[in-house]
């Protein structure tokens, strides 16, 4: 029974391909218990993992569980596909960082940052569906509270956001920092 | 003899204010903790008139810090005594001030670079457009909410229908980027559904180019004849096929 169960799952992770599936949703399809599915793919994992004739392997981002080729063939399967990532700017990659670590976060507090106007590229990570509006913050002008999406965490190669390169604390004091602010886009 | 140092940057080689201040302290070779004020603001305006003439826009991003250190650099000058909103720290805590944003800025840049390198790394993974399955039914059936509805996800939308469209319908003839209005997309849709045999179509079989103004109009001239009842559009489920039913006069 197992047998089949596991070969149903690596088909539809075939299926999904670069759109993942999450446990909610295998469970749903197969029609089986959320735990009975979570330890269903923690062994189809372990599985491929230890096999070395795989060519592919699960990477998880967030909550979807995706297929994806072994990394050490990206060189061999050049003249199969055509590499169409788009790479963020380095506007685009501070502004992202900055909003990774201190969401939710408002646009003039990125630029107060930066040290720059950041309105485009706050556009442009919202388009690639990055970052999100997550509320608004309670000061005057109710200015937009961003955040960043489950898509960062694919874009980035990481599972969480705890994953996350560490960010080194300059100041002892992180608050008097904050205050420290200089230049006012106000 | 002309060394490395005397090269000239212009301010299209910095990512900002910042960018510049954190060049101009490292030339220096000392602690940020160490810098001179005075010094340092002069630096910066000097370079800033150096380059004085570069395009506008570029400008812009500097006019607020550099606004800023000009009139730091005016209160530094004056006797203290003749400044009254100015306290017997000023220059400390406005250094202080200063030290701290370059050290937080350089750190976020820092941290830029870093997921720079992650970025490049999820691109040696490769993964394959996903199928769209119609029997798939999730359980968490998104309904529609207007109330989240908003600008940005029906941009997002659209663009990711574009793409999609991109990938599995290859355009057989030469692109002619060709203007048009909306009025006249209305007439080549009306005459579209005129001319073939039935009333129902699917939103796709309108496009027969893919440039942006082109989908544009489309899709406002298709809204367009919906808000004026004489199209309707209908999708069975998320992520499905759009249908467009002709349902005005047929020879309206």
């Amino acid at each position: 029974m197992d047998k089949k169960n596991l070969q149903i799952i690596e088909a539809i992770f075939f299926l999904k391909g670069n759109e993942g599936i999450s446990l909610e949703e295998i469970s749903e399809i197969m029609n089986l218990d959320i735990k009975n599915i979570k330890d269903l793919v923690q062994r189809y994992i372990a599985e491929i993992q230890v096999d070395e004739k795989r060519g592919f392997e699960i990477k998880k981002y967030g909550e979807h569980f995706k297929l994806v080729t072994k990394k050490e063939l990206f060189d061999d399967l050049n003249k199969v596909v055509i590499n169409k990532n788009i790479r963020l700017t380095q506007a685009g990659l501070e502004t992202i960082a900055i909003i990774s670590y201190k969401q939710p976060i408002t646009k003039p507090e990125i630029e107060k940052i930066r040290g720059v106007n950041s309105d485009y590229a706050i556009k442009k990570l919202v388009l690639f569906d990055l970052i999100e509006e997550k509320g608004r913050a309670e000061t005057p002008g109710m200015p937009i509270l961003y955040g960043t999406t489950e898509k960062l965490l694919d874009k980035f190669n990481i599972s969480s956001l705890d994953e996350l390169p560490e960010f080194k604390k300059i100041m002892n004091d992180e608050s008097n920092a904050t205050e420290l602010k200089l230049f006012n886009y106000d | 003899m002309k060394n490395k140092l005397d090269y000239k940057f212009k301010l299209n080689d910095f990512d900002g204010p910042l960018d510049l201040l954190l060049h101009l302290v490292k030339k220096k070779k000392i602690d940020v903790f160490d810098i001179n004020l005075l010094e340092l603001t002069n630096q910066y305006l000097d370079f800033i008139n150096e380059n004085i003439n570069e395009s506008l826009e570029v400008m812009s991003e500097y006019l607020v810090i550099t606004a800023y250190l000009i009139e730091l650099k005016s209160k530094l000058l004056l006797p203290k005594k003749s400044i009254s909103d100015i306290s017997d720290n000023y220059e400390a805590e406005e250094k202080m001030k200063l030290v701290a944003s370059l050290l937080e800025y350089q750190e976020y840049k820092n941290m830029a670079h870093k997921m720079s390198l992650l970025e490049e790394e999820r691109e040696k993974f490769l993964d394959k457009e996903h199928e769209d399955l119609p029997e798939t039914k999730t359980v968490f059936n998104e309904v529609l909410n207007v109330s989240s509805l908003n600008e940005q996800k029906i941009i997002n939308a659209v663009m990711k229908m574009v793409d999609r469209l991109k990938q599995e319908r290859p355009i057989e003839s030469v692109i002619k980027i060709k203007r048009i209005s909306i009025e006249e997309r209305t007439e080549e849709v009306k005459q579209y559904f005129k001319n073939i045999s039935k009333t129902k179509i699917e939103f796709i079989d309108l496009f027969e180019q893919y440039d942006n103004a082109y989908i544009a109009i489309t899709l406002l001239t298709v809204l367009e004849l919906s808000k004026n009842s004489l199209l309707k559009i209908t999708q069975d489920n998320n992520f499905k096929e759009i249908y467009l039913e002709w349902i005005g006069d047929k020879n309206g």
